[in-house]
This record gives structure tokens, sequence and C-alpha cells, in this order.
């Protein structure tokens, strides 16, 4: 082959690789472009507060239950699957030579992949069926059993990630190891904890399935406590969306543009303190 | 005549790996006592051996006794905590918590054993630590700022202050100014020689002439055994093992 | 097969020179003795050796100096360097009493002497500096022992001389008597400093002093 020709083939290469790269960036700005168009509209103070509009006639309204229930539902999931998560992350990163810290990675390994309407099902079955009804304790309990091994998993990474001659350090003041792990070294850690608790935090307030059998999705109540039913977005989304009401669809789609901005925001913020803790 | 720590057919295996071979000797107290031995011989290991420090490796194990006081710290119901307690520490590569600053290296031991009752008593022994290291004065006016700002030399002086703060009796040291350049190094082996008047100290060094230039006393280690310990200067002009002959000509290795 | 270290070649420098300083003293002191035997006059020659060892010590010294400046040594290159210093001075020493004999070569009178004590002790002495010359250059502990071991018998033989020249006192040419005394005296001064250098040679290889 010319030198020519070997340069044509590059740039033709370079350009097929390049458009790929476009092309499959192009999905999530399309999402993004979407979701906005038809929904950033609809967005006002308002919005965020009222109880949803009745389906015909009426005015105004807004998701107010369903991002209060949201807002639960993360702090409950955070409160139970985030510290459940984090020891177990603790346990799997100082004591890693043992089977049982082998055998719980490898399984949480494979939770990661699990279908999250089996994790529903499962809080159906113990908290759902038991009560008689549905209720957020369900809803937080599927929930922090999907984010459970996203959060032990990086807070094990964040751990693991810390010199050994820093744990020496800390061990060298003579002080146990409780305040060793908690007190110091959980400092050294913090950037990548945080981020693993975020992680959970977008986990938990954007998977839908584990919601589908466990919480119901109550239209007017605010919070009734948690052995009541309860709302969420994602699960407003999917009753408004396969309503046959205009208005519902509309509210849907503010409740889609408040969503995305929340995932995109814990994004943003997540991928600034990976870049400073690399610094 | 009491001894600061004594060592007692001290045996140490990595999983089948017998790193540690029957040791046993006497640190004085108010000495620098160094250990030396070519790379690999085990000294690091026999230093973590007298903190309990190598507790935090699970394929360690340790038999045989080390002594503080007549206490022996492998014994039953022994608090690893306060073993840990008795000894301050400094590593080969200075490790001050990079998430804290200056004063909150130095504050962190006190704070978390409950030495001091106040602010003030705090300060003030932040401030001694500091001074007793030789740091004092080149960070008085910048305690709050992070300890990742020091040079390497300042940044070892302070993990000996933050050592120093919790008013051990002995001081660890394992090759503390193998990463450092020849002046932060003389820097940190000038202020041994001072430190010795309080404490005692025993320090890891790969580099026989630094044994030679800072210790009262020095043991060579080969291989995991002990093979010659004496006075500095015995060891230097007419050492008895012909190892021992050999390591500090330089003819080892 | 290893390499050297830096010391060694300053060692080696030092080994070479202290071998010469042994040579030149050795070829002073039989010069000097074959020249009183053989009634020659070689006393400019010897002075020469003579001023020549005295350089050559002040040369070992230097080089000694140096490398205990730049190498800091231990243990047996210690020893070894410390030693060096003092073998150096050990040898001008001979050399400088070779020159004293061979000074004496002028005080002979015409007749000559009866020198069969001089030949005695020379044979003795001349060994003996031999001996410690080689041990030293070979770090040889049995030969250094074996010369301390001579030194009795040279002090005794020159205690049965200095007697015997007493009671010759008269009977003798005083010119004689005074040349054998001298000469006599040197060779156990001579046996001395040889002595000194069988010690040096043992405290390098042992770190004893004797």
């Amino acid at each position: 082959m010319t030198l020519n020709k070997r340069k044509i083939m590059d740039k033709i290469m370079l350009g097929i690789i390049s458009a790929l790269a476009i092309a499959s960036a192009i999905p999530i700005f399309s999402i993004i472009i979407n979701v906005y168009s038809e929904g950033a509209r609809h967005i006002t103070l308002n919005f965020l507060i009222d109880l949803p509009p009745p389906p015909i006639g009426g005015k105004g309204g807004g998701i107010g239950p369903a991002l209060v229930g949201s807002l639960i539902l993360i702090s409950l999931t955070l409160l139970i699957g985030g510290s459940i998560g984090f020891f177990t992350g603790l346990y799997l990163s100082e004591f890693s030579h043992t089977r049982l810290a082998r055998y719980t990675q490898m399984f949480l390994q494979i939770m990661v992949e699990f279908p999250t309407i089996i994790v529903g099902l499962f809080a159906y079955a113990i908290l759902v069926a038991p009560l008689k009804r549905f209720n957020a304790l369900a809803g937080a309990i599927a929930l922090s059993i999907v984010i459970i091994p996203y959060v032990a998993l990086n807070v094990r990474e964040a751990y693991k990630s810390i010199p050994y001659t820093l744990k020496e350090a800390a061990f060298s003041l003579g002080v146990s190891a409780p305040i060793a792990y908690l007190r110091i070294l959980l400092s050294a850690a913090r950037r990548g904890i945080l981020t693993a608790l975020l992680i959970g935090m977008a986990k938990a307030a954007g998977e839908t399935a584990p919601l589908l059998l466990t919480i119901l999705g109550t239209t007017f109540t605010y919070f009734g406590g948690i052995d009541q039913p309860i709302n969420a977005i994602p699960l407003l989304i999917y009753n408004f969306a396969l309503s046959p009401y205009e208005k519902w669809h509309q509210v849907a789609w503010g409740a889609t543009a408040v969503l995305l901005t929340i995932m995109l925001t814990i994004f943003v913020i997540s991928r600034l303190m990976v870049r400073e803790a690399k610094i | 005549m009491s001894w600061a720590v004594e060592v007692h057919n001290l045996n140490v295996w990595y999983g089948d790996k017998h790193v540690i071979k029957n040791v046993s000797f006497r640190v004085p107290k108010n000495v620098v006592f160094a250990i030396m031995g070519p790379s690999g011989c085990g000294k690091s290991t026999l230093l973590r051996a007298m903190n309990r420090l190598l507790d935090l490796n699970p394929h360690a194990r340790v038999e045989g006794q080390v002594k503080i006081n007549g206490i022996n710290i492998y014994g039953d119901n022994v608090d690893v905590t306060w073993v840990r307690r008795q000894f301050g520490m400094v590593f080969q590569i200075p490790n001050p918590f990079p998430h804290l600053s200056i004063y909150e290296n130095v504050a962190l031991g006190p704070k978390l054993n409950g030495l001091v009752r106040n602010k003030s008593e705090l300060d003030e022994l932040v401030k001694e630590a500091l001074q007793k290291a030789y740091l004092w004065d080149e960070v008085k006016s910048d305690l709050k700022k992070p300890a990742s700002m020091l040079s390497g030399g300042q940044q070892q002086r302070l993990c000996i202050a933050r050592a120093l703060a919790l008013k051990p009796r002995i001081i660890l040291m394992d090759e503390p100014t193998a990463n450092l350049d020849p002046v932060a190094s003389s820097k940190i082996e000038e202020l041994l020689l001072e430190l010795k008047e309080d404490y005692t100290i025993i320090i890891v060094t790969h580099n026989p002439q630094q044994a030679a230039r800072v210790s009262d006393y020095v043991a060579f280690i080969y291989m995991g055994e002990l093979i010659e310990i004496g006075e500095t200067s015995t060891i230097f002009t007419r050492p008895t093992h012909v190892l021992t002959e050999k390591y500090v000509l330089g003819r080892m290795g | 097969m290893s390499l050297k270290r830096p010391i060694d070649y300053g060692l080696e420098k030092l080994n070479g020179l202290m071998s010469d300083i042994i040579n030149l003293a050795e070829k002073a002191l039989n010069i000097s003795i074959e020249s009183i035997l053989t009634r020659m006059d070689k006393v400019e020659e010897v002075r020469k050796l003579s001023d020549q060892l005295l350089f050559m010590m002040d040369e070992a010294n230097e080089l000694a100096v140096q490398l205990i400046a730049r190498f800091q040594p231990v243990a047996s290159d210690l020893r070894g360097i410390k030693s060096a210093i003092q073998v150096s001075y050990d040898f001008s020493r001979i050399g400088r009493y070779a020159a004293n004999i061979a000074e004496i070569a002028k005080m002979i009178p015409e007749g000559g002497c009866d020198f069969t004590s001089i030949k005695e002790l020379s044979q003795i002495v001349l060994k003996m500096v031999n001996d410690a010359g080689e041990a030293y250059l070979n770090k040889d502990l049995k030969k250094a022992d074996d010369v301390r071991g001579r030194d009795d018998q040279v002090d005794k033989l020159y205690a049965e001389n200095i007697k015997y020249l007493i009671q010759m006192c008269g009977k003798i040419d005083t010119a004689c008597l005074l040349s054998i005394a001298l000469i006599i005296r040197y060779l156990e001064r001579i046996a001395d400093h040889a002595c000194y250098i069988a010690d040096a040679t043992s405290y390098i290889i042992t770190g004893r002093k004797y």
C-alpha cells in the first residue's frame, strides 16, 4: 500500500469510529432533549408541592405526594440499605481473607445483576402479604436490597484504596479497631464512601420495578405512616403515563423532567468528587 | 538494670514461611538501638512485632515473648491498644493523615485516647510535640494548613511529633530517612540524638553507615536470625561474626 | 565474581605503597649490615634510602587519611588503614637505624674487628624483619606470632653480648668495642620494631591488642 492510500484509509477509519462514538451518545442526548422539551415547562414550585390534578377538569396540580414519597423512601433506603451496605463493604475490605468475605463478595456481585422485579416480589411476600396492605416500608426494604451491593462494593473499594501505611499509622496511635476504621480511616476514605452513598441514592430515586409490588402509589396522601402505602416519582410516571387522561400525561412529563434533573445532579456531583479525589 | 524492651525467643511466620527465627535481645533505656541487615532479612517484621502492629496482618503468626516493664505484651488479657500506646511509630514513607491539618495530625492521638481535658491543654500538648520534633518554628503560623503541603522532611518530623504526642516510652522507627534527601535525613538523625535523652529509640535501617552514626547499640539481623549484637563502636571496629564483618564492609549482596 | 568496592581501589594503592616501603627498608638494612661486615662505605646510599622511606611514610599517612575521610572505613578495613600508618612508621625507623648502622663503618679501625656476634644477631634480626614484612603483606597470623616469639632470643643475645663487651673492656680496641655495642643496640631496636609490625598484623586480623 502506498503512503497516500494508507493516509486516506487512516482518515476513513477515524471518521467511522468517531461517527459511531457520536452515534452511541445520541440516545442519551435525545432523551434529555426530549424530556426537557416536553416536561420542563411544567416545573414550578407549585408543581413540586401540590396534589395531583383530577383527571379531567380542575387546574394546576402537581406531584407533591410523589416527591415527598420519594424523599421519604430515599431516606429510609439510605438509612437501612446504606448502613448495611457500608458495614458490609467495610467487612469485605478489612477481612477479605476470610471465606465469608469471599463468598459474600461473590454473592453481592451476582446481586448487582439481579432482576429488581424479583426483589420487589420478595418484599411483597415478606412485608405486604403479612400486613395485608401495600406499605412504604416494603418499598424501602426492596430498594435497600437493590442498593446494598452497590454501596458495599464501592465502600470496599474506598477502604481498599487507603494506603496500607495510613492504616498502620492509624493503629499505631493505640486506638481500638472501631475508632480506627470509623473515625480515622473513614475520613481518609470519605470521597469513595460518599460516592457509594450517592450511587445508592440515585438508584433509590430511580428504580421502578421494586416499587410496583410494594408501595401501591397513593395519589392524594403525602405520608400516612411507613405501614401505609406511599407514592414515588417513578411509580407516578408509570401510572400516569399509562392512564387514558391527557392531563395526567402532562403531569407525567413534568415528573420525568424532575426525575431526570435529580439524576443528572447526582451524576455531576459524584463525577466532580471523583475528579477531586484523583488529584 | 532495667530494660526498655526485652525480646525472648521471638518467632514469626507468614503462613508457612519462617521469617523471624528465635530472636532474643534486650534494649537498654534511653539509647538509640539500631537494627540493621540486608533487604528482606526481617527487620521491619521484627519492629512491628514489638508494638503488635503485626496483628493487622492476618497471615502473621507470632510465638515468643516481648516484654515491656516485665509485662509480656503477647500474654493473655493484654490490651493491644495499651501496648501500642507505649510506642510511638514512624514509618519509611512519611505518612501524615493527608485529609487532616498539621494541628489535627498531632492532636488526633491524644484526643481519641482522652489524654487531655480541654482545648488549651491540647494546644499545649501539640505545641510541645512539635517543638520536640523541631518543627514548631516552621509551622506555628500554618497549623491549620493541610499536612500534605509540607516537604518530605517536614512531613516526617510531623510524624515524629504525632508519635511524641502520645507520650510514649519508646519510639520505633522503620527506615525513617530512606525516602528523604541527605539534608532532611541528617536533620532527622540529629533529632534522634536529642530525643534519646527522654525516650528509647529503636531504629531499623538498611544503611550500616547510618547505624554507625546514630546508634549506641546495634543488632545485625540476617535471614531472620540475630547474628550479632553489641555496642556500635565494637561492631564497627571489630565485629565478631564473619557475616557481620561482611555486611559492614559492604561485601554482602 | 563481584565488583570492587570504592574503597578497594584505595586499599590496593595503599598496599602497593606498603609493599614498596617494606622492600626498601629490607634493602637498606641488608646493605648497611653488609657494609659493616665487608667494611665498605655505603653511608650515602643507605642515607638516601632512609630519606626515601621517610617520604614514603608521609605518602602512606596521607593516603590513609584520605581513605578515612572519603570512605568511613570500618572493621578490618579500618584496622588495616590504622595499622598502615603505624607500620610505615616502624619501617621508616628501621631505615633510620640502617643508616645509623652504615655510618658506623667509618668508625671501624684499619685492622677490622671480630664481628661474629654481629653476624649472628644480624642474621636473626634480618630474618625477623623479613618475616614481619611478609606476615604483614600476606596477613599471616601464624608468621606474626612466630616473629614475636623470637624477640626473647634477641633480647637474650643482646644482654649476653653487652655483658661480654663489658668484660672485654680494655682487652679489645675501644673503637671495635663501641662499634659492636652500638650496632647490636641498633639491631635490638630494629627487632623491637619488627615485633611492633607483627603486633599490628595480628591486630588487623583479630582486632585484639598485643
